[in-house]
């Protein structure tokens, strides 16, 4: 079977190569199946399947008038993504596109994988002008299913456009997921992703967001349950181009039975982005010795005039902790189980979807037994 | 005369290699209060610890007995399911599990079946109410970013839920003010009067024993109880502090 060799999740700004982290080397199979998303609208979002050509040199659609290219002009092909450019050759992919125009709406895609599955998938979000638009995705198979689920998801959020993503990935035990996100901000447009990374044995995770318009801002927040010899690897970056612009990165996980992870988070401060801020936070919570954790939190600085921080917060489960829980009534295991559901949970209180929340608590019940 | 609730021969206790408490004898009974005086570094919130659980402290010897069974190697959360309970000095913050997931999951965990959603929120608001507590404290991660004094009602939030046999308050009223205080007074003695459950009252303020029903005052000093009486000896450390009884 053949295999593409594709280098993700680089480091914007590399470090010593001796550390083996400026970015991941991964096989992927050629996608050879199509996974038909089911799409589910609601309020002033339309879908629109049309097949968009790539062409080198011509704009996203190939077409000669920007006026008349169906994508209103907007070149989701060359639109950069956390995983990076090698995400290309993955081929065409199937694809949808969204439309979101003024006022509040939602959409929900699922994408659901059968065993030995191998699928790419494109989805491009155009929220314009005073959208508010949500959408929740779920990528799902049996738990014993094994394949391939590579998904790329691209945003442009117009001027005062808000969107938020929820990706939620609940995929089985052996499956293999690309995750990869890019996102373009118009001036005070906002971009808020939450997701759940619980299923899988490889996940490679990419959000990279483009702060251009002024005022705009961007708000990561992942939390993953790493276990069963899993490999998590992300990058998450965000660009700050506009003045004033913001970004809030949240990574909270728990590591268990020979787990790897490694989160590499860049805030970058371009020349021109005065008055700009940008925050990110990561907790880890080391459940067993067998575990790899690292970390990569990195803040680039074009411009003076910009505030940036971060911090991280690794180790294991404190021993006061542990007893004030037991205190109560909680067995060690249950309060380890507790406090590693709680790192789901904090994100779960942030999605709107009761329905998605309660597949994921019976996804949660299904690994606490395992 | 009623069966002891807690019973406690010759305890002693060390933290790491150091001695903390030399022979404490301690009989309780159900529906007592007891309260635990002493200066500082006596070794008052070691007894708790230890009465607890806490594997940092260690007991190298004598016995803990409750409701008849040797719990005196019991781990911390069959001690809590026995009907035991600790209300923290300093409380620790639990981020990322509400204050009504984490009271949820514990009542469901000691009765071992599952409480429907809205009986355990009636229960819930009416103990908050008790305590003056806003309802969206409910949905705040457990005592994260709470002031001194709503990680203290939170406590005895825990306590009027979980509804203990016995229930050990370590120094519930330090860092409160004084209306902090009553509030938290009135919800321990509900838990007196209505529960009928024990306590073992450890403080240094006399503050919050006013609205309180005293059985007996122990002072201990030194790693020892020194001092065995009843409610009038509050009043006394209260006069004349511990001074007297050191010397004797």
């Amino acid at each position: 079977m053949e295999n593409i060799d594709l280098i993700v999740n680089q480091l914007p700004a590399p470090t010593w190569n001796r550390l083996r982290m400026n970015e991941s080397r991964v096989a992927v199979a050629v996608p050879t199946d199509e996974c038909e998303p089911k799409v589910a609208l609601q309020g002033s979002v339309c879908l629109n399947k049309q097949q968009i050509p790539r062409i080198p040199g011509k704009n996203c659609c190939g077409c000669a008038q920007m006026a008349t290219c169906p994508v209103n002009g907007i070149d989701f092909a060359s639109m950069p993504t956390g995983m990076g450019t090698e995400m290309a050759q993955l081929g065409e992919g199937k694809r949808i596109h969204l439309v979101a125009d003024a006022g509040k709406s939602t959409a929900a895609v699922t994408l659901r994988y059968d065993d030995e599955q191998k699928c790419y998938n494109r989805l491009e979000i155009e929220a314009k002008p005073g959208s508010e638009l949500t959408v929740f995705m779920t990528y799902i198979s049996t738990a014993s299913a094994k394949g391939m689920a590579a998904v790329q998801t691209k945003i442009a959020a117009a001027k005062d456009a808000k969107v938020k993503l929820v990706q939620v990935q609940l995929l089985g035990r052996e499956f293999l997921h690309l995750n990869d996100v890019g996102a373009d901000l118009a001036a005070d447009a906002r971009f808020e992703v939450l997701q759940l990374q619980l299923g899988g044995a490889q996940i490679y995770n990419g959000v990279r967001t483009e702060l251009t318009g002024d005022g705009s801002s961007f708000d990561a927040a992942i939390a993953y349950y790493g276990r069963n010899a899993q490999r998590i690897d992300m990058n998450f970056i965000a660009n700050h181009y506009g003045k004033k612009t913001d970004c809030n990165m949240t990574a909270d996980g728990v590591l268990q039975q020979g787990a790897f992870k490694i989160y590499r988070g860049t805030i970058d401060f371009k020349n021109g982005s005065a008055g700009a801020t940008g925050d990110e936070k990561e907790t880890v919570l080391l459940l067993s010795d067998d575990v790899v954790n690292q970390s990569i939190p990195l803040i680039l600085c074009s411009e003076e005039d910009v505030q940036g921080n971060h911090g991280a917060s690794i180790g294991k489960l404190d021993e006061d902790l542990l007893f004030y829980m037991m205190s109560r009534g909680f067995s060690e295991s249950d309060a380890i189980d507790m406090m590693a559901k709680a790192k789901i949970e904090g994100i779960c209180r942030r999605i709107e979807d009761e329905e998605t929340v309660q597949l994921v608590e019976r996804y949660l019940e299904g690994v606490v037994k395992e | 005369m009623a069966e002891e609730l807690l019973q406690v021969r010759n305890l002693q206790v060390n933290v790491e290699d150091k001695q903390i408490l030399h022979s404490i004898d301690l009989d309780i009974k159900p529906g007592e209060t007891h309260v635990l005086m002493g200066p500082n570094g006596a070794g008052k919130s070691t007894l708790g610890y230890a009465l607890m659980g806490n594997p940092k402290y260690t007991i190298t010897g004598g016995s803990i007995v409750f409701n008849g069974e040797d719990i005196t190697k019991l781990s911390v959360d069959k001690r809590a399911k026995a009907g035991m309970f600790l209300s923290f000095q300093n409380p620790l913050e639990v981020p990322g599990i509400s204050l009504s997931s984490f009271l949820k999951t514990a009542l469901e965990q000691q009765r071992g079946v599952r409480i429907k959603a809205w009986d355990f929120r009636k229960e819930l608001r009416q103990a908050m109410a008790l305590l003056q507590m806003d309802n969206k404290y409910a949905e705040r991660d457990l005592n994260t970013g709470f002031s001194g004094g709503e990680k203290k009602k939170a406590e005895i939030l825990q306590l009027l839920m979980l509804n203990p046999q016995l229930a050990i308050l370590d120094e519930t009223d330090s860092g409160l003010d004084v209306d902090a205080v009553k509030i938290v007074s009135q919800g321990i003695k509900t838990f007196q009067e209505h529960r009928n459950g024990a306590l073992l009252i450890i403080t240094h303020n006399t503050k919050i024993l006013e609205a309180l029903h005293v059985d007996k005052t122990h002072i201990l000093a030194q790693g020892s109880i020194i001092k065995n009486a009843g409610p009038e000896l509050v009043e006394e450390i209260s006069k004349h502090g511990f001074e007297q009884f050191l010397q004797k």
